[in-house]
């Protein structure tokens, strides 16, 4: 018991943290990525790439830099290419958009890479290493992956409230004409934003590289479940996308031990379903009119 | 709107019909008749979802429940319960999908944009694990298959050549047109247009917002059932990857969106254009990138679609004088 919850806590940790480079992007630009969970696939693919250069038996962590600096210039690069002009025209075009995008990323990496199953080649010990404590067992990747999703969060925290970039983009988020009257340029807080989002997003797939083999379609399953996380917590929250991440992780993890790992997806599915039954807009979310 | 100038010209229309009906003999090609069919099932499919999506702005990704329902539905009756005809089973199939757009669309119309869509994913995923699940009925993540069947016979829907079930397809793509227009013109299509203008001020004038939504999405999963069961027999099985995945909800509200949104002629054009194009080059740069390539140009056609022609490749068409344009060159028939 209290090992499934461990298990679904760690997890929950990295979903937390693609579900808030999804809501940095929607928060700012009122824009559902459906491509996110391919971004953390080019972010694997990087980690590989790059994992090559360095000499054996290396930490892939040291690769933080170059992967997130890379997806930083890719999400600059998409932004200015596409994302730019469906900003503000709809729910369905930038869904539309996004899916499109997804379907050229996951087939670009296949043409790249091919569909084989790769990994990246880290020695066994952190692989495969585990320590105990109160009686249940901590696997090695899923607790630095759970740490470095929290320091990113608490540091996305500090970014957004005390820095002037960060407060910028709060206030783009809350009203984009004002803001801009008010001096700051939108259309490059936009390029910010989606690009930390994406580097959020290569980020994760870094850290989830001693966990699990990579393929170009991996991504699907990811954006599913940050999406899942993002609107279960109430969109543009960050502490929603914490909470939503977490409840998934836990819930996949129960599922999955007590039933079967064929519905875990189910299941996430079903507890979504059923707050935004009780609760359109979300955990934490506040009711906005659309229309 | 020259939009409906183009689906009124009567001379573009008997063009396209003439093309269609001469197409298989013309081709002689078992393939191409079938990528033709593709096409045809795809674009009555894509009208069913503008019925919700297009004239409604209802962005839903719910499709392929409704597509697996009628086709799980159908085969199931057929291989389990002594080969039960394919036109008796869509009774039950046209009801297990009311009922299921009551289930999904009860809660999901509750919410709009972004939340309805992911709602909408939620369903479908939860409807696709319960298929895996439950796999002493369903067949698992392996499907359900028809034994060998032999012979011609319109009752069980199976024939030999390609051609009746070509024109089956067609038949049915024409049906469900007459089903958007009849909509289009009366009351449910004028309430849906309000809605999706602006919901609050049609809820001000008395509309009932997710009724009428609700009667969308049904009519909508009925024609979707039906077309699953058509779908399924000439496929010859069922699996939870072909008819129950998201991708196949998404290539669904892609052809209807490629082509244009609201417009009755839209999932055809949509179709005419994505189904051989990403067939044809499945087909043909099967040996780059194992596939790839072709999805690549798929994907990158909906980026280019949504950037420049938001409105749909029907939207080329509005500022085309058709008299100029003559008889051939809006809806020709070849894929």
């Amino acid at each position: 018991m209290l090992q499934v919850t461990v298990n679904g806590l760690l997890i929950g940790g990295v979903y937390a943290l693609i579900a808030v480079g999804l809501t940095m992007i929607h928060g700012v630009m009122k824009i559902v990525n459906f491509a996110q969970g391919d971004f953390l696939v080019i972010g694997l693919y990087l980690t590989y790439v790059f994992y090559q250069f360095l000499p054996d038996g290396a930490l892939p962590y040291w690769l933080i830099l170059p992967v997130a600096a890379s997806m930083y210039l890719i999400g600059c690069i998409i932004f200015k290419l596409s994302i730019n002009r469906v900003i503000g025209q709809g729910d369905s075009n930038y869904i539309l958009l996004t899916i499109g995008l997804s379907f050229v990323i996951q087939n670009m990496l296949q043409l790249m890479f091919g569909a084989n199953f790769r990994s990246v080649p880290i020695s066994n010990e952190l692989r495969f290493g585990s320590f105990e404590m109160f009686g249940t067992i901590f696997t090695i990747p899923r607790v630095i992956a759970f740490c470095a999703a929290a320091l990113f969060v608490v540091f996305v925290n500090w970014f957004l409230s005390r820095t002037d970039v960060g407060r910028a983009m709060r206030a783009t988020s809350e009203n984009r004409v004002v803001a801009e009257s008010l001096g700051i340029r939108t259309s490059r807080i936009y390029v910010i934003a989606f690009a930390l989002g994406t580097m959020f997003a290569g980020v994760s797939g870094l850290l989830l590289s001693p966990m699990f083999l990579v393929f170009p379609t991996l991504g699907a399953a990811f954006s599913t479940v940050a999406m899942s996380a993002i609107v279960l917590g109430g969109l543009g929250n960050i502490k929603g996308a914490l909470l939503g991440g977490i409840i998934i992780g836990l819930v996949e993890s129960f599922v999955s031990t007590y039933i079967s790992v064929t519905v875990a997806l189910a299941g996430i599915n079903l507890v979504l379903m059923l707050v935004l039954i009780f609760r359109p807009y979300g955990l934490l979310g506040k009711r906005r009119r659309t229309a | 709107m020259q939009l409906t100038k183009l689906a009124k010209n009567h001379w573009v229309l008997a063009a396209f019909l003439l093309a269609c009906l001469i197409y298989p003999f013309v081709i002689d090609s078992r393939y191409l008749t079938r990528v033709a069919m593709e096409v045809f099932f795809f674009a009555a499919m894509g009208n069913a979802w503008n019925i919700i999506g297009g004239y409604g702005k209802q962005t839903s990704w719910a499709s392929s429940t409704f597509v697996a329902v009628g086709a799980y539905t159908s085969i199931l009756l057929f291989v389990r319960h002594g080969n039960i005809s394919p036109w008796i089973s869509m009774i039950p199939a046209m009801g297990l999908a009311v009922v299921l757009a009551i289930i999904i669309g009860l809660p999901c119309f509750r919410m709009r944009g972004v939340y309805f869509a992911i709602a909408t994913i939620a369903c479908t995923t939860i409807f696709r694990q319960l298929l895996i699940y439950f796999s002493d009925f369903t067949g698992g993540s392996l499907g359900v298959a028809f034994m060998i069947r032999r012979g011609n016979s319109l009752w069980n829907l199976h024939f030999d050549s390609a051609i009746p079930f070509y024109f089956i397809a067609l038949a049915w793509l024409l049906i469900t047109v007459g089903i958007v227009t009849y909509i289009e013109r009366n009351r449910l299509g004028h309430y849906l247009r309000a809605i999706c203008d602006d919901q609050d001020a049609a809820e001000s004038l008395g509309i009932k917002s997710s009724g009428v939504k609700l009667t969308a999405f049904i009519v909508s999963g009925m024609m979707l059932s039906v077309t699953g069961v058509l779908y399924v027999f000439q496929l010859g099985f069922a699996d939870p990857n072909t008819f129950a995945s998201h991708d196949m909800s998404v290539r669904i509200a892609i052809v209807a969106i490629l082509g244009g949104m609201g417009n009755k002629w839209g999932p055809t054009v949509g179709a005419l254009v994505s189904v051989p194009l990403l067939e044809l080059s499945n087909a043909y740069l099967q040996h780059i990138g194992g596939g790839g390539a072709g999805w690549v140009m798929y994907g990158l056609l909906i980026v280019i679609i949504v950037l420049f022609k938001p409105n749909g490749i029907i939207s080329i068409f509005d500022n085309f004088d058709l008299k100029k344009l003559g008889l051939g060159g809006g809806a020709s028939g070849r894929p």
